[in-house]
C-alpha cells in the first residue's frame, strides 16, 4: 500500500530538498566559527563532518528501509507503544518547530541588519510567511519542485563568491595542520551541526519514488552541501587574514561587500535578497515537518488548517517579540544541542532498537 | 481567495513607497577627513557634492568637532542641507598628527561595524593639517573628492605611492604577520600631490614613511609591478662618466625563502625582473655590454631594496608580509615570537635581484 502516492518526489527533487535544507543560515557564520576554533585548518573539519553526516544519513535510510511507507511519526507509534510513541512524535515536532523558529527569526534579523534596517520585523515576517504558506500547504511534491527550482535559480551564487578569491593570499592556508589534529576535532562538532537538515529524511523518505536510490541521493545531497561549505570557508580564509575571520559575525556577507562593479554598489544586498530563497528552502521543510507532525498527532489528514494557525502564530509573535541578536544566538545553540541528539544520536539508537525488535519478533526481514 | 491574496501582496509591495529618498535631498559624503582638534576632540571634515543649480560651489565642506566619528555625523546633520549618507564614501583621509598619536581602529570602527558604510573607501594619510587640503582651491580640477581620488589612482598606477582600502587596512592590521601601510597625500604650493607611503606599526599608529622615490621599490617587494614600474637608475662603471638609465619593469618572478637558524629568521629573496630599456643618457653598446649592464642595474636595485628593508626594520614594521612566509614555512618558531615585527627587525634578509633586459627599443 502506498500512502503517499500523490505526493511522491523524484530522486533529483529529493537531493535538492535535503541539500537545500542543509544549506541555510549556518553557512553565513560557519567560517568565523571554524576559524575561531581551528584557525585556517577548519576546512579539514568540514571533510570529517561530511563523512559523519553521510554515515548518519545512511543509518537513517537503513532504519527507514524496514518500513518504507512509514515516516518517523508512524515508526515511533509502531515501535514504542502509545505513550512513548507520542512522546517521541512530540519531541520530533518540537525539534522541527525549534529549527523553523530559529531559521525564520535569523533570516529576519539578517535581513534587518543588512538590507532593511528601518522596516519593522512583522512586515518582513508577513512577507516571508505568505509565499511560505502557499508552498507548504501543498505537500512534499511541491516542496521538492520548489527546492529544485531554487537550486537552479541560485547556482550562480557560489561562483560569485569565488570572485574575491583572486585577491586572496593562499599563504594564509599554510601550514596545514598548524596545531595538530586536536583543534580540528573540536571544530568537527561545529561542522556536523552545519550539516543538519538530512535528519528530515525521517519524514521525507516515504515520499521518495525510487527508494533504491535513497542512499545515493543522500550521499549526493551531503556532498553538494559539503562542497558549498568548503568553497565558502576556504574563500573566507584566503580573503581575510586568519586573525581577522573570527572577528566577523557573518564573514560570508562581509566578503560580498567587497565585490564592487562600476554600475552597482553594496552587492551583498542583491546577493542577500537572492539568498532569501536559499534560506526559505531551509525554513519551509522544517515548517512543513512541524505542521505535518502536528496534524498527524491530532489525526487530521490535511495539514492546511494547522499550517494556517502556525503561520498566524508566527506573525502574531513577530508583532509582540523582536528577538535581539543574543536571543537568536541562544536559539541557534538550542537547535544545535537538540540537533546533535535528533540527527546523530537518535538515529543510531533507533536503528539498534528497530533491528533488535525485528529480530525478536521473528526476523521478518525484507 | 486567490484574488484576495494578490490584493494583499500588491498592497505590501507599496509599503516602501512611503519612505522614499531622493538623491538631491541627500548629502552624500564622498570624502571624510579626520584631524586632531582641541582638547583631544576629533575634527571631522565631510566633503559632499552639491547638486543644487543655485548654489555657487559645486561641493560643500562641513567641519565639525566632536568625540567620535558618529558623534560628529550627528552634529554635522545640523549644518548639512540634506540627510548625511556615509555609504558612498570614496576616501578617508587621516592627518599625520592624528595617525601618530592614536590607534586608527578607535576611529575607523564605525566603517566596519555599520554594514551601510562602505569598506572599499581608500585610506589616505595627509601630511599636514587637514584644513590645507579641505579648503584648497583647485580651479583646474573637478570636485575635490574626485580630484583626490584621481590624483591617488594615477600616482598609484605609476608606483609613486600605494593604494589601500579600509578593508585591506583592517586585514593587515589584524594579521599578526603583517603591519598596515597607507598612501600619503600632501599639498605643495597649491597642488595636490600623492607620493610616498606611510608605515603603521602593530598598534596601528604612524611610525614613519617611505619617500616617493622609494615607493616603486616598495611596489617591487610587494610583487606589485603591473602594468609597469619605471625606474631611473644612476649607474657607474660602463663608461667613465656618470650615466642614467631608465628601465620599465614589465614582469617579475619572486621567491621568498624563510629559514630559522640560531634564534633568528633568515630570508632569501630572489627577484627576477624582466625590464625594457627606455632611456640612457650615454651610448651603451647593447650587443657587447648587455650582460654587464644587467648586472649593474641589479646591483643598484639591490642597494635600493636593501635600504628600504633596513628602514622598515628600524621602524619595526612589516608591510611587505615577510611574516606570511615565516608563518607558512616556519610555523613553530613563528608562533614562539611574542611580536612578529620585533622578530622581523632582527631578521637577516638577503635580497638578490637579477635583471633581464627584454628589449631596448628601436635603437641599437
Amino acid at each position: 500500500m502506498k500512502r503517499y502516492e500523490f505526493n511522491e518526489v523524484t530522486t533529483m527533487q529529493y537531493i535538492f530538498l535535503i541539500s537545500g535544507t542543509q544549506i541555510g543560515i549556518g553557512i553565513l557564520s560557519l567560517p568565523a566559527q571554524l576559524a575561531d576554533i581551528a584557525n585556517t585548518d577548519g576546512w579539514i573539519a568540514i571533510l570529517i563532518g561530511w563523512i559523519i553526516s553521510i554515515t548518519a544519513s545512511t543509518i537513517i535510510i537503513k532504519t527507514m528501509e524496514k518500513h518504507p511507507q512509514d515516516t518517523v511519526f508512524d515508526l515511533s507509534h509502531r515501535y514504542f507503544g502509545r505513550i512513548f510513541g507520542t512522546l517521541i512524535h512530540l519531541a520530533f515536532v518540537a525539534y522541527a518547530l525549534l529549527a523553523s523558529i530559529t531559521v525564520v527569526f535569523t533570516a529576519i534579523h539578517i535581513t534587518q541588519v543588512w538590507i532593511l534596517p528601518n522596516t519593522p520585523n512583522y512586515l518582513i515576517m508577513i512577507l516571508f510567511m505568505l509565499p511560505g504558506f502557499l508552498i507548504t500547504r501543498n505537500g512534499v511534491r511541491v516542496l521538492g519542485r520548489y527546492a529544485e527550482a531554487v537550486f537552479y535559480l541560485t547556482i550562480w551564487m557560489p561562483i560569485l563568491i569565488a570572485i574575491p578569491l583572486q585577491k586572496g593570499t593562499i599563504l594564509y592556508m599554510l601550514p596545514i595542520l598548524k596545531e595538530g589534529w586536536t583543534p580540528i576535532f573540536q571544530a568537527v562538532k561545529t561542522t556536523i551541526l552545519s550539516f543538519l537538515g538530512f535528519e528530515l529524511t525521517f519524514v521525507f523518505y516515504p515520499f521518495l519514488k525510487e527508494k533504491k536510490h535513497a542512499i545515493k541521493a543522500m550521499v549526493i545531497a551531503n556532498s553538494i552541501s559539503a562542497f558549498t561549505f568548503l568553497l565558502i570557508t576556504v574563500t573566507c580564509f584566503i580573503f581575510f587574514s586568519p586573525d581577522e575571520t573570527p572577528s566577523l559575525i557573518w564573514p560570508t556577507l562581509s566578503l560580498l561587500k567587497t565585490i564592487e562593479f562600476s554600475f552597482i554598489e553594496r552587492f551583498e544586498v542583491i546577493f542577500l535578497s537572492f539568498y532569501l530563497f536559499v534560506m526559505s528552502t531551509t525554513g519551509i521543510p522544517y515548517i512543513f515537518t512541524t505542521v505535518f507532525g502536528m496534524s498527524q498527532l491530532i489525526g487530521k489528514k490535511d495539514h492546511t488548517i494547522v499550517l494556517l494557525i502556525a503561520v498566524c502564530i508566527f506573525i502574531l509573535t513577530s508583532f509582540l517579540y523582536n528577538p535581539s541578536f543574543s536571543h537568536i544566538q541562544t536559539m541557534g545553540s538550542w537547535w544545535e544541542r537538540y540537533g546533535l541528539w535528533g540527527a546523530y544520536i537518535f538515529p543510531v539508537i533507533l536503528f539498534i532498537y528497530v533491528s533488535v525488535a525485528q529480530w525478536f519478533r521473528g526476523g521478518k526481514k525484507k | 481567495m486567490r484574488r484576495h491574496i494578490y490584493f494583499v501582496l500588491c498592497f505590501l509591495l507599496t509599503v516602501g513607497c512611503g519612505m522614499q529618498t531622493r538623491l538631491d535631498e541627500l548629502t552624500l559624503v564622498l570624502t571624510v577627513g579626520l584631524d586632531e582638534g582641541k582638547n583631544g576632540n576629533l575634527l571631522v571634515y565631510s566633503v559632499s557634492p552639491v547638486f543644487n543649480k543655485e548654489a555657487k560651489n559645486i561641493y560643500e565642506v562641513i567641519r565639525t568637532s566632536g568625540l567620535t566619528l558618529r558623534d560628529n555625523r550627528f552634529k554635522a546633520n545640523a549644518f548639512a542641507s540634506g540627510k548625511m549618507v556615509g555609504g558612498k564614501t570614496q576616501s578617508v583621509i587621516i592627518s599625520k598628527n592624528l595617525a601618530k598619536k592614536y590607534d586608527m581602529f578607535s576611529y575607523l570602527d564605525v566603517f566596519y561595524r555599520d554594514p551601510k558604510n562602505s569598506t572599499t573607501a581608500n585610506f589616505i594619510v595627509f601630511d599636514g593639517p587637514l584644513k590645507d587640503v579641505m579648503y584648497i582651491r583647485l580651479d583646474d580640477k573637478p570636485r575635490l573628492s574626485v580630484a583626490i581620488r584621481d590624483v591617488l589612482l594615477t600616482a598609484h598606477k605609476s608606483k609613486q605611492t600605494t593604494k589601500i582600502n579600509l578593508l585591506e587596512f583592517r586585514r593587515l592590521s589584524l594579521d599578526r604577520a603583517q603591519t598596515p601601510f597607507a598612501p600619503i597625500l600632501r599639498v605643495h604650493k597649491g597642488d595636490l600631490i600623492a607620493g610616498g607611503i606611510a608605515l603603521f606599526n602593530k598598534q596601528r599608529k604612524y611610525v614613519g614613511s617611505l619617500s616617493q622615490k622609494e615607493s616603486p621599490y616598495f611596489a617591487i617587494l610587494n610583487k606589485n609591478i603591473k602594468p609597469a614600474t619605471s625606474l631611473t637608475l644612476a649607474i657607474k662603471g660602463l663608461t667613465k662618466q656618470k650615466e642614467y638609465v631608465s628601465i620599465s619593469i614589465e614582469k617579475g618572478d619572486f621567491s621568498y625563502k624563510p629559514s630559522f637558524q640560531n634564534g633568528m629568521f633568515h630570508f632569501d629573496v630572489h627577484i627576477h625582473l624582466g625590464a625594457i630599456l627606455t632611456e640612457t643618457t650615454t651610448h651603451i653598446d647593447m650587443k657587447k655590454e648587455k650582460k654587464k649592464l644587467e648586472q649593474l642595474l641589479a646591483k643598484e636595485i639591490q642597494k635600493q631594496l636593501e635600504a628600504i628593508v633596513k628602514k622598515m626594520q628600524t621602524y619595526e614594521v612589516d608591510p611587505i608580509g615577510f611574516g606570511l612566509y615565516a608563518r607558512a614555512y616556519e610555523y613553530k618558531p613563528f608562533q614562539k615570537q611574542k611580536s612578529w615585527p620585533k622578530a622581523f627587525a632582527k631578521a637577516e634578509i638577503n635580497i638578490r635581484p637579477t635583471v633581464e633586459i627584454i628589449s631596448y627599443g628601436v635603437l641599437q
